[in-house]
């Protein structure tokens, strides 16, 4: 059976090496640009004949947008459209990576925590410094809970302060972990079906379980691809919320 | 609100005219294009058009159940790791104050607890934003029905206005 891990190896395909860094381009590289390509593409077809009543593509297109925007003014209000764009490229792009990885044979950006993590990291730190930027010093009572008794700061600041700190751990582990898990259990559910068919005999017989499961599996990754991609984006906003409106 | 004298269907049948200001007021309320020029009356009526068929086919298939169960599942994964993540960042500042401090092995039991307090912590957090999302959701279909009913009471009147900016946009999310 082929090793359902070796679909998460990084190739170099143009190596390339910046002041000793390799900064070869890879196959991560490869379908992050792909998927780069597909918004492109997706966005041109979209606004080519831009109307007041929208064609398909301009409908979809026009559904996407109002449906992060929604996002972020529920969440935000007023004060998070300045970071819309923000919001919805990630959301876009996170969304275009999970579901080409699930292409056979493609390759998927976001299992990778390198990425999620750079993405959750840019995040973090664009929170701390907007925060800081918007309230100063205030910024830090997001580690003070309001009508907490003296005694208990003691206890409850360095809880918050450990609560804050996961918050890009969580951040990045969720999209990657989803994304990992899903990749192997569809391998290896793959793999079931050429072992089990060449085992031959009685076992041959089953196969076809393997297969269902796959294309069940399938299915479900479909929804984890989307679902992941609308969950990193809502934590972003909910990030950018604490930052903007400095709530608890 | 300009269109308070557009009353019941009969009295709109014999004030055309009202019925017309009306519909002018309410073009007028519409957002305005980026170009800033106003759709002419005939890409209205296609536009008020599409604007119906769209909500018929809203609501010919609102996949109740599956909705539900998706962003039920997008909610449950969120918090499935707050608690292993945040125990972990605990108990790894422990650890490294322990080394920069040499006082192993306490601030890493210290931080280890209050690591689990603070996945409880988010946990319950959480919970608490999640109740308030759905109190508000119910609270909002409830007005969302009402406002169907007062729409087709026969005023063909505006949409419903919402107070704020926020009761303005879940109205569009509906």
């Amino acid at each position: 059976m082929a090793n359902p891990l070796e679909q998460f190896e990084v190739d170099r395909i143009a190596p390339i090496a910046v002041g000793g860094v390799d900064a070869s381009f890879t196959n991560a590289s490869l379908f992050m640009l792909v998927a780069l390509l597909l918004i492109w593409g997706f966005f041109l077809l979209a606004t080519r004949r831009a109307a007041i009543v929208p064609g398909r593509a301009q409908a979809a297109l026009e559904g996407l947008v109002g449906f992060v925007r929604n996002m972020s003014d529920e969440i935000i209000g007023p004060g998070g459209r300045p970071f819309l764009p923000l919001v919805f490229t990630l959301f876009l792009f996170i969304l275009v990576m999970n579901v080409v990885g699930l292409v056979p044979g493609s390759f998927t950006p976001t299992s990778h925590i390198a990425v999620t993590a750079t993405l959750a990291g840019f995040i973090f730190v664009l929170t701390i410094a907007l925060g800081l930027a918007r309230h100063g010093a205030h910024f830090l009572g997001l580690f003070v809970p309001p009508n907490t008794p003296w005694y208990l700061l003691i206890l409850v600041v360095p809880i918050e302060i450990i609560s804050f700190l996961s918050r890009p751990i969580t951040h990045a582990v969720r999209l990657f972990a989803n994304m990992t898990a899903g990749h192997i259990l569809l391998k290896v559910f793959a793999g079931f079906v050429v072992s089990l068919g060449l085992a031959g005999g009685a076992l041959s017989v089953l196969f076809p379980v393997p297969l269902l499961m796959t294309v069940a599996f399938y299915a479900l990754e479909l929804l984890v691809a989307v679902v992941q991609a609308y969950v990193f984006a809502l934590l972003t906003c909910i990030y950018l919320n604490d930052s903007i409106n400095l709530s608890h | 609100m300009p269109l308070t004298f557009a009353g019941g269907p009969s009295t709109a049948k014999a004030l055309p005219g009202a019925q017309a200001a009306g519909a002018g007021a309410r073009r007028a309320l519409r957002p305005v294009p980026a170009d800033g020029s106003l759709p002419d009356p005939e890409r209205q009526t296609e536009l008020e058009r599409l604007e119906a068929r769209l909500r018929a086919a809203q609501a010919a298939n609102q996949p109740k159940a599956r909705a539900a169960a998706a962003s039920a599942f997008a909610r449950g994964t969120r918090y499935a790791m707050e608690i292993a993540v945040a125990t972990m960042v605990g108990a790894g500042i422990g650890w490294a104050l322990d080394r920069w401090l040499g006082t192993r092995p306490w601030l890493f039991l210290l931080l280890l607890l209050a690591g689990v307090a603070a996945g409880f912590r988010n946990l319950m957090r959480g919970v608490a934003a999640e109740a308030e999302a759905a109190r508000r959701r119910a609270g909002e279909t409830a007005g969302g029905a009402a406002d169907e009913a007062g729409a087709s009471g026969g005023t063909g009147g505006p949409a419903p206005s919402g107070p704020a900016p926020h009761g303005e946009v879940r109205g569009q999310e509906r």
